[in-house]
């Protein structure tokens, strides 16, 4: 194994001597050596790093809510931004796809400040071993990593597209007989708790109709950031997005791992520690 | 310490540095890689965010004239006031991106230089750092790494480079790529936002200091003139990288961009790394992967 593997680094070393033609297409990716061996095996490769970004502004004044609302009240402003956020990212990004079958690993970063809403994305485009012609379809953009993407495989399943849902919603400016009600005691916060309830409502179910618009059979490995924003601490936001995923086979591929047993010193096992 | 190690006439070759862990320096035995030392390479450059004698509009007083991207947003509505911007610009910031790829070439030259005065092979294992002195007006980029001979092979004429090493580097070995060289670009776009950025992103004009509304703009929207910015940033360092790879692969690319705030808008910094990697013998087509489960505990 050891004398194979240094008469590939010699050779690796002599090839450095010969150049690649000038004709040939350089490909970029982010991903790692395993994960292209595990994409290989799949019988896909690599073909472009690929980016996708939208800024989209956020109407001044949204984050105000004036005294004397009764419950909590959202805020669509903020919520539509981050959603044609997404959206145009993904497109962007499905531009950049020219011919490639999809784009797999992708790294989703949001960003909400006070007027803007930023969604960047960053991903590598794959395509079929050695295919020369344009795939014919819509290119479908996945934040599952490659291992994810060869288990959905074999499972008979296939990624549509990344699929997203946000929810602002303002907790209402409560009295000062309620403030001082709370003083000093641990208690509910009905009115923060609703409008966390509001926001994940809302911002799931915008996730949801949007892989019911792509014929979606269900999605996974959904991300969720909440919380209350930075700038504006009175409003709870809710963001999630996700894999939007369609069965491809006539049923779902019943996977049977083979057990492993690790022998090394560091797994399973725990000495030094006697009760 | 025998007599000869005294007299410095030992015929044992002299020990070595090397910045492998134990693990990694276990794994490039087997790769047949000998490390013989520890290389650097630095430059420092003198850093100005907005370039000396540069003019942005191309005339004016400025010496430089704004080179490669460039998109300007004039100002829909006329003059309004003096506090009413007339244009906005896009600008790649080409001399703050010069100066950090020199910065990068001094350090790569004076990394292989030293490699090949200790007749290495190739370096591995290379960690880059760039680093901000003295309030942003110094800038620093440095390059370490284990130089390596290779038993039994001629020495190329330029030492192959890589971020990688240890397993990772026996895998893409293994796989048919060879290491050729680290692949680094950077892009720097500046934004002087437009009226109608302005407006987007504070939601008000004003004249003479009072508000007099939107200007007929609709706010809510994509910002169009950061997006393109950040876009073309993006885009700049791509081509730049692809540029280098001259046929070749680009592995393992890490994209960070960094967003700098300031009076005229923001400016964005991008920057991709990677490792240039040839092909050397075809990638045999691979099993399909079992899947397993692990026995442990936790």
């Amino acid at each position: 194994m050891s004398d194979a593997m240094r008469a590939d680094m010699r050779a690796a070393v002599a090839a450095l001597k010969t150049t690649p033609g000038s004709d040939q297409h350089s490909t970029t990716s982010d991903l790692s050596i395993d994960e292209t061996l595990l994409l290989h095996g799949m019988g896909y490769e690599p073909v472009d790093l690929v980016t996708g970004i939208s800024v989209m502004a956020i109407p001044y004044g949204t984050f105000i809510v004036p005294y004397g609302q009764g419950g909590p009240v959202e805020l669509p402003g903020a919520t539509h931004a981050l959603a044609s956020a997404f959206q145009n990212a993904i497109e962007r990004m499905r531009r950049e796809c020219k011919g490639a079958s999809g784009v797999v690993g992708v790294d989703v970063e949001v960003e909400i400040s006070g007027p803007t809403a930023v969604v960047s994305l960053t991903g590598t485009a794959v395509a079929p071993i050695k295919r020369t012609d344009a795939h014919p379809g819509r290119p479908f953009v996945t934040d599952l990593s490659v291992r994810d993407f060869v288990l959905l495989d074999l499972a008979g399943w296939t990624p549509i597209d990344l699929v997203s849902g946000a929810g602002f919603v303002a907790a209402p400016i409560q009295g000062v007989r309620q403030v001082l009600s709370q003083v000093g005691q641990n208690i509910e916060l009905p009115v923060i708790t609703q409008a966390l309830q509001v926001a994940r409502e809302k911002a799931m179910d915008q996730m949801q109709t949007a892989a019911i618009a792509l014929s979606a059979s269900g999605i996974v490995d959904v991300t969720i950031i909440d919380g209350p924003l930075g700038h504006s601490r009175h409003v709870c936001a809710f963001i999630c997005y996700g894999t939007a995923i369609r069965l491809d086979a006539a049923e779902h591929q019943r996977i049977e791992p083979d057990l492993v047993l690790p022998v090394d010193d560091n797994v399973g096992f725990s000495a030094g520690s006697v009760h | 310490m025998t007599t000869d190690a005294v007299s410095g006439s030992d015929s044992r070759p002299p020990a070595w540095s090397s910045g492998l862990s134990t693990n990694d320096f276990a794994a490039c035995g087997s790769l047949g890689l000998r490390p013989l030392g520890f290389v650097q390479g630095c430059s420092v450059v003198s850093w100005n965010f907005y370039g000396l004698g540069t003019s942005l509009m191309g005339g004016g007083f400025g010496t430089n004239q704004l080179s490669g991207y460039s998109e300007q947003y004039n100002c829909p509505h006329g003059f309004v006031s003096n506090e009413h911007r007339v244009y906005g610009l896009n600008y790649q910031k080409t001399w703050v991106e010069r100066a950090w790829m020199d910065a990068l070439t001094s350090a790569t030259k004076r990394l292989l230089d030293e490699a090949v005065g200790i007749g290495a092979h190739g370096v591995i294992g290379i960690v880059d750092r760039s680093i901000h002195h003295t309030e942003n007006a110094t800038f620093e980029i440095s390059l370490s790494g284990t130089a390596v001979g290779v038993d039994d092979c001629e020495r190329p004429v330029r030492p192959f480079t890589t971020f990688l090493s240890g397993q990772k580097l026996n895998k893409l070995v293994e796989a048919g790529f060879a290491p050729v060289e680290i692949a680094l670009g950077i892009s720097s776009v500046g934004v002087i936002s437009s009226c109608i950025t302005e407006y987007q992103l504070r939601g008000s004009g004003s004249v003479f200091g009072t508000n007099i509304g939107n200007w007929g703009v609709a706010q809510q929207g994509e910002i169009d003139q950061l997006t393109r910015a950040q876009v073309a940033a993006r885009s700049i360092v791509r081509d730049r990288v692809r540029h280098q790879l001259g046929g070749d692969v680009l592995h393992g690319a890490a994209l960070t961009v960094r967003t700098i705030e300031s009076q005229e808008g923001p400016q964005v910094e991008t920057v991709l790394r990677g490792n240039r990697v040839r092909v050397f013998k075809e990638f045999a087509k691979m099993p399909t992967p079992r899947p397993v489960v692990r026995l442990v505990d936790r």
